[in-house]
C-alpha cells in the first residue's frame, strides 16, 4: 500500500506540518494545522492552505495551479496518519474552502481510497446524514478516522 | 526543453514519516485556523457527529 507524497515537516507536537509543492508555479509553502474541536467524541479540524510568505500565516483560498493536487492531498492524507498516531486516532474533520475545493477532495479521495481504506474509516456528510464514503457521490464534509 | 523534477517519493500511507523540524511554527493562533475551527464546530452543531469507526 503506497501512495506518493513530497517530504513533509512536522513540529514537535505534531500538530502543525509543512511541506513544499515543486512545479510550473515554482516552489510553493504548503501548511497542515490540526486544531481541536470537541472532546467526546474526539475531533480536530484540519486546516491547510499555502503560508503566506509575507506574514508566515495560512492562506486557504489561494488556488496555486501547480499541477500537483494528487501529490499534495496525498501528503496531507500522510499527514493524517502522523496526526492520528500522536492524538488517540481521533476523528478528523475535512472540508474544502469552497465547494469547488470539497469536489477536489472528494475525486482525490476516490483515487487512493483503495489505498487508504484498509488504514483509514471515511465517513462523508450528504442530505443531512452521515455515510461511509462512496466513490462518484458528492459530499458537503469528510471525517477521517485512523483504524 | 528542461523538465522539472519533482521530490516526490513512495511512502507508506500506514505509517506516516513526517520529519520532526523545530523550524515548524505553531499555527494554533493564525486567523484562518481559528476561523476554520469555529466553522467546523457550528458544523457539527447542525450535522452532529457520524459514528466512530
Amino acid at each position: 500500500m503506497n501512495i506518493k507524497g513530497y517530504n513533509y515537516y512536522a513540529a514537535s507536537d505534531y500538530k502543525d506540518y509543512f511541506f513544499y509543492s515543486d512545479g510550473p508555479n515554482g516552489r510553493i509553502k504548503k501548511l497542515v494545522v490540526y486544531e481541536k474541536i470537541n472532546d467526546e467524541p474526539l475531533v480536530y479540524n484540519l486546516a491547510f492552505g499555502d503560508e503566506d510568505p509575507g506574514t508566515g500565516l495560512l492562506l486557504d483560498r489561494v488556488k496555486s495551479s501547480n499541477d500537483d493536487r494528487d501529490t499534495i492531498l496525498a501528503t496531507v492524507a500522510h499527514t493524517i496518519g502522523d496526526f492520528s498516531d500522536h492524538y488517540n486516532r481521533p476523528m478528523i474533520h475535512v472540508v474544502g474552502s469552497t465547494i469547488v475545493r470539497t469536489r477536489l477532495y472528494q475525486m482525490s479521495i476516490s483515487k487512493i481510497y483503495d489505498e487508504i481504506c484498509a488504514v483509514y474509516t471515511v465517513q462523508g456528510y450528504r442530505d443531512g446524514t452521515w455515510e461511509f464514503f462512496q466513490k462518484n457521490v458528492n459530499y458537503e464534509a469528510f471525517v477521517v478516522q485512523k483504524n | 526543453m528542461s523538465t522539472m523534477k519533482r521530490a516526490v517519493e513512495i511512502k507508506p500511507a500506514s505509517l506516516g514519516g513526517a520529519i520532526v523540524n523545530n523550524s515548524v511554527k505553531s499555527h494554533a493562533s493564525d486567523p484562518v485556523v481559528i476561523k476554520k475551527a469555529e466553522e467546523a464546530k457550528a458544523f457539527f452543531k447542525k450535522a452532529g457527529f457520524p459514528k466512530g469507526k
